[in-house]
Formats: structure tokens, sequence, C-alpha cells
């Protein structure tokens, strides 16, 4: 009896032929960083060669591949996994799932899955993203903009995309802090505006910000 | 008889260990996708139980959405090429007439999708955001999309 549960266990691959040095990455990246790139080291602990089918991370955003190709590995061998991430438009704490397949993993069950952990720095941060009234009110409402850096970064205008709605910005601390006040104008229909925040931030994607004011309708 | 309890014996381990299998790892077509709403993360939503008047968020790439993304969906991912304050704008925009958002990517597999729900979550336009799950693999062979 116990060769038969053996047998069946076996056959059901639980075994983790590959083993990580971790499997969890973490990488601080700059403001202005383009890519992030970052290793995963393995080895073979098991007994018998194995091959790997595919790594991949879901999204066009990130690049992996195996150092040389390589992508059988006999007992005790070691290998890496390169991984390459477009920051693009990411902010704060990313993290990526990478998921292997070996031979003989159906499509959706790849046996390994490691992670990447990026951390793009927040130089702007606007609180709260978004301002909201009910129809008839028209108090004034601020958002609050902080910035995050190593110089200062300067509010040179702001500009809403709804007339029905204006806005008033203040200096708390040159460079440092600002309020946006906004208030509605019309309060007797529905509608929402794009809050545009133009600054002087030299990392080009940070450089416009925005928040939303909505005037909505009662449920 | 004892060739026959032999037998048994086998028969009776091997069935316990075919209907362990089938608990641990039952049995789906390739290709499908199957979703049980009550072994789903909080954060996800079936296909089958998206309502109508949901406001679908393709995380995908440009391509991608324009060759096969679902009906009326709206384009919002984190692509270097992309407009982030645009795609941001356009989904504030969408969701003032939208029940809900369901945010969806290429596979189960891809984590972007959980990453636009934040930040959708993060306009705080008090509009309720789920991940769909399976992604597109879920939704491929149905009339929603393209």
């Amino acid at each position: 009896m116990l060769f038969f549960i053996a047998l069946f266990l076996v056959s059901r691959g639980y075994g983790g032929a590959l083993q990580f040095a971790s499997t969890t990455q973490r990488v601080d990246a700059a403001s202005d960083t383009k890519f992030v790139e970052s290793a995963f080291a393995f080895k073979n602990v098991s007994d018998q060669t194995v091959h790997i089918k595919n790594a991949d991370a879901g999204c066009t955003c990130m690049g992996v591949g195996f150092e040389d190709k390589k992508l059988t590995y006999a007992p005790g061998e070691g290998g890496v996994l390169n991984a390459r991430f477009k920051v693009g438009s990411y902010q704060g704490k990313v993290t990526k799932p990478i998921h292997i397949w070996m031979e003989g993993d159906a499509e959706n069950r790849p046996s390994y899955v490691v992670n990447l952990e990026v951390f793009v720095p927040v130089m702007i941060d606007v609180n709260p993203k978004s301002v909201r009234w009910d129809l008839g009110d028209k108090r004034t409402q601020t958002i609050v903009v902080t910035m995050d850096y190593k110089k200062p970064i300067h509010v040179k205008k702001v500009k809403t995309t709804n007339e029905a709605f204006g806005t008033e910005l203040v200096t708390v601390e040159k460079g440092r802090k600002y309020e946006i006040r906004v208030t509605p104008k019309v309060v007797d229909t529905p509608g929402l505006t794009v809050i545009q925040i133009e600054t002087d931030a030299d990392v080009a994607r940070q450089r416009v910000q925005q928040a939303f004011g909505v005037m909505r309708s009662p449920k | 008889m004892h060739t026959f309890c032999q037998i048994g014996l086998v028969a009776a381990v091997t069935g316990v260990g075919a209907g362990v299998s089938w608990v641990l790892n039952p049995y789906e077509p390739p290709g499908s996708v199957v979703c049980d709403p009550t072994r789903i993360a909080a954060d996800q939503i079936c296909a089958a139980d998206v309502p109508e008047g949901a406001l679908w968020i393709d995380a995908r790439s440009r391509e991608e959405w324009q060759a096969n993304g679902v009906e009326g969906s709206i384009l919002w991912n984190f692509d270097a090429g992309e407009d982030a304050m645009e795609m941001e704008a356009n989904a504030a925009m969408a969701l003032m007439d939208a029940q809900m958002a369901v945010v969806y990517c290429g596979s189960e597999a891809c984590g972007t999708s959980r990453q636009v729900a934040e930040k959708v979550n993060d306009l705080g336009l008090g509009k309720e955001v789920k991940v769909l799950f399976g992604g597109w693999e879920a939704l491929k062979d149905s009339s929603l999309v393209r």
C-alpha cells in the first residue's frame, strides 16, 4: 500500500525540483528610471534532469529569459532567470509575478512563481484625488499637493476642464506643499471636472498631476 | 481469493489516490477558465457575475484592446508609450455613469489588472472595482469581446 501511495505522490510531481535562492527580488528604482533588471538564481536539487518549458510575467511590461537560453538542468546544476521590467507610469510599490512552467505543466498550472518587487518613488502626492459634492452643495473643498523629492517642486498652474468648477491655488510652503481650493459654480447639474496641476518637476512623467471634482446626482 | 483481495486492494488505493487528485486538481478542459465564486479572492469577480452597467477596463496593451477588447471597454495600462493622465481622466469620466468597474488583463497570471484596480480605487470616486478572475481568457469565447 505504501508503494502505491508513494507512486501516486511522485506521479503528481510533488517534489519541487528547482530551488530558488530567493523567490522575491526587491529593487528600488529612481524617479526617472526607465528599466529595472533583476535575476533569480536557482538550482536543480532533485536527482533527475529537469526541463523548463517557459517563463512569463503575463504583461508586456516585463521581459524574462533564462541565462544562455538554457532550459534543461542536470541534477545539481544551477541557472539564472533574468527579468527586465519597463517602469512606464508605475509609481509606488509594484509587485510583478513571473510564472515558470516545466515540461508537462498544464497551461493554467505553472510549477513556480517568483516575484519582482519594484519601488518607484512618488514625488508628488495629491490628496484627496477626488472631491465630491451632492447636488445643491456649494462648499469649498481642498486638495493638498505635497512634494517628496530631493529638491523643491513648484506648482506652476492649475486649470480645470469644466467651467462649472472654480479653483484657487494657495502656497502653504513654496516648493513643498500647496492647497487647491475647489468650489462648484453650478450646483444643480451633475458633472465632472479634471483638475490639471502643472509643476516644474524634472521627471517628465510626473510633471503633470491631476485630480477630479464631481457634482453627483443623489442615489 | 487471495488474488481477488490483492486486486481489490490495488483498486481501492488507486481510487483513493484518484479521488484526492480530483479534489486537489479538478479536471478543467484545456483553455477553459472555471470560476467558483466561493473560492476566488475578495477583490475578484467571475465573468458570469458581472452586472449590466459595469465599466470594463482593459489593462492589456493597446494593440490587444483594439483587436479583441470587450465592447464598450476603456483602456488603462502602465505602458511607457501611453498617456497615463489621459487614461486616468477617461476612466474617471466613464465611471460617472457606471455601476461598478471590472478590470481584466491577459490571464489569471497577469498582475496588471490588480494594479489598475488600485488606481481606480485611488480615484476616490466611490465606485466598487473588481478584478476579473481568469482575465481575458475567461471572456474570449463570450459575446462580450469584439
